[in-house]
């Protein structure tokens, strides 16, 4: 199919490095977090816990997410994932020979949001493995609920749809790819303001569906399978009919 | 069946209120080297992005071998071969992975990479990163990706773009080379006439968004104008005489001119000595190519 080989160029145009490089140090740094975290904190952190009826290992997430805040940065960090993997295109320009080609756009844009989905992927899996690894490696009691881990990956998977699909469009139309990086930004910004002050408003922010796939007392973590997938369908779908209308210049 | 491999009908484009390219028919044959000339400015990037199908036409429409670009667009470009304006690449791939890239959407063998390599003779550095090249290097690396396929329509704008001499001779070979050994029809523009003249058997000649020549280099070579200029006495009487015959005559620095399509000199000489006049001198001079060229572009404005 011609989408999985359009899938895998994108991939193939990142052996530059950097995008590669990325997705390993971010969860390499989360992971020495939260090692630091468990290893100073675990006996404090592990009784307040238990007095809300959880196990280590659900602790371990909830600090990732909202201590360290991964899930409030994980979509800047798609934000930077999907600029990278525009940016080989604006370099020498390289749309108007892509385009050339015998594809359509709109599997060149799919192509695009998946790839962004794909490395962002990896990011969210290998930071829920860096969080296995502290949990066995301060020696949790509980065994490990590989159910729980699952379907916080699953989340967030889902979660970043929105913010794949605003970014792939944005990042599609600036030759300079801090621009949608800093909306992004500030998107997460303000939507972590609203957040704190209603959650019935902040529901409606795709910056914020990776934060609900954390699974958090108090937050529906079903918003971000709905707002994912709502928010990518539409963004895309419009996204795309602009980006097959564009001049090419 | 259509006889051209290109053409378009009434093609426009406008960016705001400013129009790039203005109603062209191009008409280009199977099988030649299509000469797309203009200075710089004047539609030739915006009507190439419109054959390929980048740029949207404001009004008109394109027609490549035979079918409508809007309809058939992905059954045509599996056919066509381009490089528009500067090369594009990925700098940190090498020229191999840079081929690679393509060759995967255009479902073409593997085998396909070396042989185009070879053409522009790009295979001692295949495995080399592509930034490391130099702008000849790269240009060669674009034609080598529009030739991938052995596509039936090779569209290459300025492929001579910024590259010394010897690069431009080179260029010019590989084009040249390429109806003749794989019966290519090549579409090329450029603002250097000489570059053109060389190798194009057909010409069109934009000027401000207009196609205001197309046809072959002989029928261009036809729009040459003679200038007789001769030395008759008297002058006076001799102006008169050939005034009345027809002639455009203009008297400057002492010595008639005539300045027009198609007229001979020995036709003239008889006439004047017949009529009792004293032609002392007579010389004729005709267009170059290059006259042609900046009379058609120049003129008016
Ligand atoms: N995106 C654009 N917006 C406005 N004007 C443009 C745009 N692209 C090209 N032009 C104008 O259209 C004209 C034709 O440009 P171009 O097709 O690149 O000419 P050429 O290739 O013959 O040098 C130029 O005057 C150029 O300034
Ligand atoms: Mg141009």
């Amino acid at each position: 199919m011609r989408l999985i080989k359009l899938v895998r160029n994108d991939v193939m145009k990142q052996k530059s490095g950097f995008l590669w490089l990325f997705i390993l140090v971010i969860p390499l740094g989360t992971t020495a977090a939260m090692f630091l975290d468990m290893y100073i904190r675990y006996d404090y952190l592990f009784t307040m816990a238990q007095k809300r009826g959880l196990t280590s290992w659900e602790m371990l997430v909830n600090e990732n997410h909202t201590m360290l805040q991964w899930g409030i940065f994980l979509p800047i960090f798609v934000a930077i994932i999907s600029a990278m993997v525009h940016q080989v295109e604006f370099d020498r320009n390289s749309w108007k020979s892509l385009l050339s080609l015998p594809v359509t756009r709109t599997s060149v844009f799919i192509s695009k949001f998946i790839t962004i989905v794909l490395f962002s992927s990896i990011l969210i899996v290998l930071n829920a493995i860096g969080l296995v690894v502290v949990g066995k490696v301060i020696g949790f009691p509980e065994p490990l609920s590989i159910e729980h881990y699952g379907s916080y990956i699953i989340h967030q998977f889902v979660g970043i749809f929105g913010v794949a699909a605003l970014h792939n469009w944005m990042s599609s139309i600036f030759k300079n790819q801090a621009i949608p990086v800093v909306i992004g930004f500030i998107g997460v910004i303000f939507s972590s303001i609203i957040l704190y002050q209603s959650f019935e408003i902040a529901k409606f922010s795709l910056y914020l569906y990776p934060f609900f796939a954390g699974g958090l007392q108090g937050f529906d973590s079903s918003v971000s399978i709905y707002g994912g997938i709502v928010c990518g369908a539409i963004i895309t779908i419009i996204g795309n009919i602009e980006f097959t209308r564009r001049d090419i210049l | 069946m259509n006889q051209y491999i290109i053409e378009t009908n009434k093609l426009s484009k406008k960016f705001g209120n400013f129009i790039a390219v203005d109603n062209i028919n191009l008409k280009v044959p199977k099988g030649e080297i299509y000469g797309f000339l203009g200075p710089n400015g004047a539609g030739k990037s915006t009507t190439i992005r419109m054959l390929l199908g980048l740029v949207r036409p404001t009004n008109g429409n394109v027609t490549i071998f035979g079918k409508p670009m809007k309809e058939c667009r992905l059954e045509i470009l599996k056919k066509v071969g381009s490089m528009v304006e500067y090369p594009s690449y990925y700098g940190h791939l090498t020229a191999y992975e840079n081929l690679d890239l393509a060759r995967r959407i255009l479902e073409v063998d593997q085998k396909e990479i070396d042989r185009v390599l070879e053409i522009v003779k790009l295979t001692d550095v295949k495995n080399k990163a592509v930034k490391k090249f130099s702008l000849g290097m790269k240009q060669r690396l674009g034609i080598a990706q529009a030739l991938l396929g052995n596509p039936e329509l090779l569209i290459l704008d300025e492929p001579t773009n910024g590259l010394d001499p010897s690069g431009i001779h080179e260029i010019r070979d590989l084009i040249c080379s390429l109806p003749k050994t794989q019966g290519i029809t090549v579409f090329v523009s450029s603002h250097i006439l000489n570059e053109i003249e060389l190798i194009a058997n057909h010409v069109g000649i934009m000027k401000k968004g207009k196609l205001i020549f197309q046809g072959t280099i002989d029928e261009l070579k036809g729009k040459s104008r003679t200038e007789i200029r001769m030395d008759v006495r008297p002058a006076e009487a001799a102006l008169k005489q050939l005034t009345t015959k027809g002639y455009t005559v203009y008297q400057k620095n002492g010595l008639l001119n005539i300045q027009d399509k198609g007229i001979n000199p020995a036709h003239i000489n008889r006439e004047l000595v017949l009529n009792g006049y004293d032609v002392y001198q007579i010389s004729s001079q005709h267009d170059t190519i290059e006259d042609i060229f900046l009379h058609l572009t120049d003129e008016k404005e």
